[in-house]
């Protein structure tokens, strides 16, 4: 299933949310770290990032987060993201093929809200995961 | 055996206000490549049940404290890093809003693993904008370990 869900009745436990293939640049990241006031030359200076232990200049775990809700609100157009968790396993490197991925693995409706329940992750091309966490997303309801 | 001050827990420690621009949605949104016109176009934001431009859930991570952590008198952990984020997102936010930040310690505990033991500090960061609204909640926890 790729296409994007509106509605609470279209998705289902299991089902996977469509794939956002990324490959932040350097560029990106300087655009990032300025508009977040997080300016560090761990992030955006490699040698800077080495003299701290860094293989590289590394891309925030802010900045992961933004990929995430990106992948979740372009699959759920109708939805509002509730709330959004991640650990940052490992760090992530610049100018490399990223994919943010994830599964549903609940759903519920009450007080009239229905939420899904996602597991999502950040990992590379060969499956090494970056980040992993879980997301809630409102969605309406045909119902409603 | 961890060890620290624990009156610390609960207490705010810093406050912090931002306002927010057009500009800075727009670029936080293109920087990870938004590709919904409600985080970046007026014209089209207008036609949608929010009336004008939101930030990204995400943008709230911008509300960033410069303020030190206060002195938990750790009985170790010298070197430290972020393990990850919790947010909790509840109002949206528009150009226009001024954003009062309030951060907290609210949880240190201990973890041991197979690389030994680790300390997990929870920086609580509540968001409220200037209608009284809490529009969102984001924990932070910065690991330490020797």
């Amino acid at each position: 299933m790729s296409d994007p869900v509106e509605y609470f009745e279209d998705i289902d436990i299991g089902d996977e949310i469509a794939e956002l293939d990324i490959r932040p640049t350097t560029a990106d990241v300087v655009r990032f770290v300025d508009v977040a006031r997080m300016q560090s030359g761990r992030f955006t200076d490699d040698e800077y990032a080495r003299k701290e232990g860094l293989p590289a200049a590394i891309i925030p775990g802010n900045m992961s987060l933004g990929f995430l809700s990106r992948m979740l609100t372009e699959f759920f157009p109708a939805g509002t993201l509730k709330e959004l968790t991640a650990n940052f396993r490992a760090t992530v490197p610049h100018n490399t093929a990223l994919t943010c991925s994830g599964v549903v693995t609940e759903k519920q409706s009450r007080d009239g809200t229905h939420l899904v329940f996602c597991d999502v992750m950040l990992s590379n091309e060969e499956g090494e995961r970056y980040v992993q966490g879980t997301a809630q997303v409102a969605l309406p309801s045909r119902a409603d | 055996m961890l060890e620290y001050d624990t009156s610390w827990i609960g207490k705010e420690f810093d406050r912090y206000a931002y306002n927010v621009t057009k500009e800075e949605i727009v670029e936080l949104a293109q920087s990870v490549g938004e590709t919904n016109p409600l985080y970046t176009d007026e014209a089209y934001a207008k036609t949608t049940p929010y009336g004008s431009i939101i930030a990204p859930p995400t943008f709230c991570v911008v509300f960033r404290s410069h303020a030190m952590l206060p002195d938990l008198k750790l009985s170790y952990g010298k070197r430290g890093f972020d393990g990850g984020k919790e947010c909790v997102f509840l109002a949206p936010i528009r150009p226009g809003d001024t954003i009062t930040g309030v951060d907290r310690i609210a949880q240190v505990y201990e973890k041991t693993g197979r690389s030994g033991s680790m300390i997990f500090i929870v920086r609580e960061s509540e968001l409220t904008n200037q209608r009284g609204e809490k529009v969102a909640v984001v924990r932070q926890s910065l690991i330490r370990r020797d």
